[in-house]
């Protein structure tokens, strides 16, 4: 909660900076957020790659499991192309590319400026803050309404991180092993969607 | 974007190497929530000097909370009948329910 919160602090001040002119040219280089976010990639990657956890998840579990993080797919992509068909007021692709961000802001955002839009990139970025702040806020509401597996879906690949204590308190210890996996297989799943959806 | 496809990919495997190493994991772990900090930063700046989505913030914001309410509710209808089908029973025991406070 605290995270996200300064999350979106930091960015409202970059964005009022910027906006009023406060800042050093070289700071306004483009390019600058690409290597940064190379550089998470490569983290993210290593922190996967290191997790003790994972083979360990992947053993205690059945093949049922790999249909948690699939129902954020199909769920999170059927019901935005679904929305943008109703609508009309975001294409199809568009509106898919978004919900592919499955509550990953700062990856789905960035490649989305850059593959398609800056426009489209800010609206990821605020439908993914949203999606994990909405997990954070509502899990104990979504176990009651749609049962422990939401807030393990609601939260996407935010579920192996900073949505992981309030899944664990609102659905319960075993979920949480849930929780991480789908989490982890959505957070290698966001990059290859997303280039897939907007190539 | 093939780039961040391969990056990760290359994180991954040094990091599967690396497993024996559960401090210098940690110390990484730690500094993502640096690096997204000042990725967030650089992102607030190209969307504070872009004409385009400053004027018209209002409407960019509640596309993206429609489309977030959207995704959500996708996906925590499907996981109800997933949850019903096949977590439901196996899932079921010695469940913590402190809901009411806050994390």
């Amino acid at each position: 909660m605290k995270d996200s919160i300064i999350i979106t602090l930091v960015f409202i001040v970059g964005l009022l900076a910027a906006y009023f002119n406060i800042l050093p040219e070289s700071l306004l280089d483009n390019n600058l957020s690409t290597y940064v976010l190379y550089l998470l990639m490569f983290v993210v990657g290593i922190s996967i790659g290191g997790d003790k956890e994972v083979l360990s998840v992947l053993r205690k579990t059945n093949w049922k499991i790999i249909l948690i993080p699939l129902t954020v797919v199909i769920g999170s992509l059927g019901a935005t192309a679904i929305y943008a068909f109703v609508t009309s007021s975001i294409s199809v692709k568009e509106a898919m590319a978004v919900g592919a961000g499955f509550g990953y802001y700062s990856l789905s955002s960035i490649m989305i400026s850059e593959i398609h839009s800056e426009t489209l990139g800010t609206i990821a970025l605020i439908a993914n803050i949203v999606r994990e702040l909405i997990t954070l806020l509502f899990a104990p509401i979504l176990v009651i309404v749609f049962g422990k597996l939401a807030p393990v879906v609601s939260g996407g690949a935010t579920a192996m991180d900073s949505t992981l204590p309030i899944i664990i308190r609102s659905s319960g210890k075993e979920y949480g092993i849930l929780a991480i996996f789908s989490g982890i297989v959505l957070t290698i799943l966001v990059p290859f969607i997303i280039s897939l959806i907007l190539a | 974007m093939i780039e961040v496809l391969i990056i990760m990919t290359v994180g991954i495997v040094l990091g599967a190497l690396l497993r024996s190493k559960q401090k210098l994991i940690s110390a990484i772990n730690r500094s993502t929530m640096w690096i997204i900090f000042a990725l967030l930063f650089f992102m607030g700046i190209s969307v504070g000097i872009n004409e385009d989505i400053m004027s018209n913030l209002g409407t960019i914001g509640l596309q993206g909370l429609f489309l977030s309410l959207v995704a959500i509710l996708g996906s925590v209808v499907l996981s109800w009948v997933l949850y019903v089908l096949f977590f439901k029973n196996t899932y079921s025991n010695n469940t913590s329910n402190g809901n009411d406070e806050d994390v």
